[in-house]
């Protein structure tokens, strides 16, 4: 399968002369995807991000999204990717609600029908329907979150790019973004790249993990291969989540059990082991 | 300047005044202008001013919050007033009252109408660059607003601010105004940014509709055309 | 920092439309000669700095009584056109909230607009030979004084006027005010008491004038140094952004 996204050894050098190398490892998303990218701030993740959006043109390594440079052939793939930006004030242009999901689709010169028939349905989809009508800045947190993401889900694009979705979302928002983001993965095959620092959410919303550090991209693998190197990880100033933190510790007393993905599967293992020390 | 008082009183109202269109209410706020700056006379302004706190009545705008929004025109026409009309109070009370009439005015317009609506309308006339420009400064301006709070409050912690060194404020709020157009500055790049990705094109589209013209719009373009002929006739008799 | 502020009703018709036809030709022409292209990436830029202008004057700074109007520092950032219509906007809304005076917003954008303008020029001027404090500087007295002039100036010159109040931009309401003459309320006798009126000016000229000169000193000052630190700090932390000036092409 050609994979949607190829990123080698990346150079960027900024206004300001700072430079950024992402070296390393290759970043290869393969189309539906779940992958997400972790490490530290100042990493080069947003680096990263921005090169995949066309936004930065690399001075050395290629980047290539569908089979595009995405500088050079902006505007062909800036219609194939939706955008969440880790501000969703920012993100936010329409005066209202619904002018910003209509936004894109207006611009692309969409008939009025057709563009009150996608806003009305993504915003059922994403439970935002009875704020359509309303000014942006008196949403909360979330409510935002979901206009922006609905904004970016308006022309049904192949890859969702999102710069920290889970950031300030308070627990119920963020599982219920969860949930959305997985549905949308699994019904419509869209391919998602996440940045997080929310390392408890992690395994529940990717297949593949990249964790970059100091400009490299160190390490790539499942939820259960990158958490079990606590060594790179904590290089990279990052901890295992809690669960993986659990797991981990049991199977060095020598305990046989998987890394859960969540907390249900957590307790299912758990119950397991319980139950096996009851028969004992 | 309270921008976000006069937000809420326009979008989350609901009167006949809310619901009518925007071009009618321009009319209606046209005539009203008009009528303010022509008149010379007392009790027709007065008369102006009366009919103009029945449509705050009719729109549901909270006369208390009209009267402190008024406050600052106000202020300053009475300033004005004291000045001019020392010799006359009628020239005195004429200066008071056109100028809190020319502000009424504006602020039924603002308090009734959502400024993305009056924007809408007002894109029809208006080059889509200078409405862009409107419509990201109205969001910058809440956007920036809870970060200015929050560099002054920092300020304030951290000692920035002493009663008596007003060379010291300045240094401080300088310091604070470039933290904050560093930012925006930043955001504004950010901004730019997404609004490519999002396929702007130099127009943010947003919908206005004129027509079709409801009774209420023609009973408030009609009551416009009044007041000012209103106005007018007996001035010229 | 000049910025009139007389209520609605008041000003002479002749002057205040005038402005505003002026204001909108000055409009047109920038909005035709500016590049498109370009322009599509500093609206948001724009919109920025007139959404600073704008808290500016609504976020009272209780711990200096008066603030800064940072027209020069606009003029600088995103270039004299741009600057322009950001004055003009700000002036608009602030028109719209019954702020500003309805009848000021061609007048003001004028006033405020040659601020933005003079003051970038000479500041990319002095700018070009690396001075950028000492630009600053004088950029932004000589464009207050400038600015404040032409207030005085027009509002003096067309005879019916009243007072050039001078206001500090800010919250200093408070401050004593000067006193001229009018008669252009009273439009029943326009020459009603003349003679009268007139040694009232003299007498008045001189608290009225020393008035003036006090504010506008302590304005101007404040607006300078302000603006001065200001700039010395971005060429402390981010020095691209003043340094823009001079690769700016007139946007």
């Amino acid at each position: 399968m050609e994979p949607l996204i190829k990123v080698k050894c990346l150079k960027h050098i900024y206004p300001d002369k700072t430079e950024v190398n992402l070296c390393g490892l290759d970043f290869i998303v393969n189309p539906g995807e779940r992958v997400v990218i972790l490490g530290p701030n100042g990493s080069g993740k947003t680096t990263l991000l921005s090169h995949v959006l066309g936004l930065l043109s690399p001075v050395e390594g290629t980047v290539e999204v569908m089979g595009l440079s995405p500088h050079k052939d902006f505007n062909k793939i800036r219609k194939e990717i939706g955008v969440i930006f880790q501000n969703v004030d920012e993100q936010i242009i329409g005066p209202r609600v619904f002018d910003d999901i209509a936004f894109t689709l207006r611009n692309e010169g969409m008939k009025k029908e057709t563009v009150d028939c996608r806003v009305n349905h993504i915003s059922k989809r994403l439970g935002i329907s009875e704020f359509l009508y309303k000014i942006p800045h008196y949403l909360s947190g979330g409510q935002k979150k979901k206009v922006a993401l609905a904004g970016a889900l308006s022309m049904n694009p192949k890859l969702l790019v999102m710069d920290e979705p889970f950031d300030a979302l308070d627990p119920k928002s963020k599982r219920e973004m969860v949930s959305t983001l997985n549905d949308l993965n699994k019904k419509e095959g869209t391919t998602l790249i996440i940045t997080t620092h929310d390392i408890d959410i992690v395994p529940s919303i990717a297949d593949v993990i990249y964790i970059v550090n100091k400009g490299d991209i160190v390490m790539k693998g499942t939820p259960e291969e990158v958490f079990s190197r606590v060594d790179i990880l904590k290089e990279a100033n990052l901890e295992p989540p809690v669960i993986g933190e659990l797991f981990n510790r049991l199977r060095k007393r020598g305990y046989i059990v998987d890394t859960p993905k969540n907390l249900e599967e957590a307790e299912e293992l758990l119950l397991m082991l319980l139950e096996k020390q009851k028969v004992v | 300047m309270h921008l976000a008082d006069i937000d809420h009183l326009s979008v989350n109202g609901n009167s006949i005044l809310h619901r009518c269109k925007v071009i009618s209410k321009l009319i209606l706020v046209l005539s009203f202008l008009t009528s303010f700056l022509i008149t010379s006379d007392l009790t027709t302004l007065l008369g102006l001013i009366i009919i103009q706190v029945l449509f705050f009545v009719v729109g549901k705008i909270p006369i208390k919050k009209v009267i402190h929004l008024a406050i600052y025109p106000v202020f300053f026409s009475l300033l004005f007033a004291l000045i001019m009309g020392r010799n006359e109070w009628t020239i005195a009370f004429v200066i008071i009252l056109r100028a809190l009439g020319a502000a009424l005015t504006m602020l039924m317009l603002i308090t009734t109408t959502p400024y993305v609506d009056l924007f809408a309308t007002l894109s029809f006339v208006m080059p889509s660059i200078l409405v862009d420009i409107f419509l990201v400064t109205y969001r910058s301006f809440f956007i920036l607003i809870d970060k200015v709070e929050r560099l002054l409050k920092n300020m304030k912690l951290r000692g920035g601010y002493s009663s008596l060194n007003v060379f010291k404020n300045l240094k401080s709020i300088a310091g604070t105004i470039g933290v904050l157009i560093i930012h925006s500055f930043d955001m504004s790049e950010r901004m730019y940014k997404i609004y490519a990705l999002r396929g702007y094109n130099g127009k943010i589209p947003i919908e206005a509709s004129v027509f079709p013209l409801h009774k209420v719009d023609y009973m408030v373009i009609m009551m416009g055309i009044l007041i000012f002929v209103g106005t007018v006739i007996p001035w010229n008799l | 920092m000049s910025h009139i502020h007389i209520p609605d009703g008041i000003l002479n018709y002749n002057l205040w439309i005038g402005a505003l036809l002026i204001t909108f030709a000055i409009l047109f022409i920038i909005l035709r000669t500016i590049n498109k292209d370009e322009v599509m990436h500093k609206i948001p830029y724009t919109g920025v700095a007139a959404a600073i202008m704008l808290l500016g004057m609504s976020v009272p700074l209780v711990i200096v009584p008066v603030h800064l109007s940072l027209a020069v520092l606009t003029g600088i950032l995103v270039g004299p056109k741009l600057g322009f219509i950001a004055v003009f906007i700000v002036n608009v809304i602030l028109a719209l909230f019954g702020h500003g005076g309805i009848t000021l917003i061609g007048l003001n954008t004028l006033i405020i607009g040659s601020e933005v303008l003079i003051g970038y020029s000479i500041f990319k001027l002095l700018a070009k030979k690396g001075r950028y404090i000492m630009g600053t500087m004088v950029a932004t007295v000589v464009a207050v004084i400038i600015s404040m002039s032409l207030m005085v100036g027009v509002v003096a010159t067309t005879g019916h006027l009243s007072e050039a109040l001078p206001h500090s931009c800010g919250h200093d309401h408070g401050e004593e005010q000067i006193l001229d003459e009018s008669n252009e309320v009273n439009v029943y006798d326009h020459h009603h008491d003349f003679h009268e009126e007139l040694e009232d000016v003299h007498y008045l000229a001189f608290t009225g004038w020393t008035a003036v000169g006090l504010i506008f000193a302590a304005g101007l000052l404040l607006e300078s140094i302000g603006t001065t630190l200001i700039v010395k700090y971005f060429m402390k932390v981010r020095p691209g952004l003043i340094s823009a000036v001079e690769t700016q092409q007139n946007t």
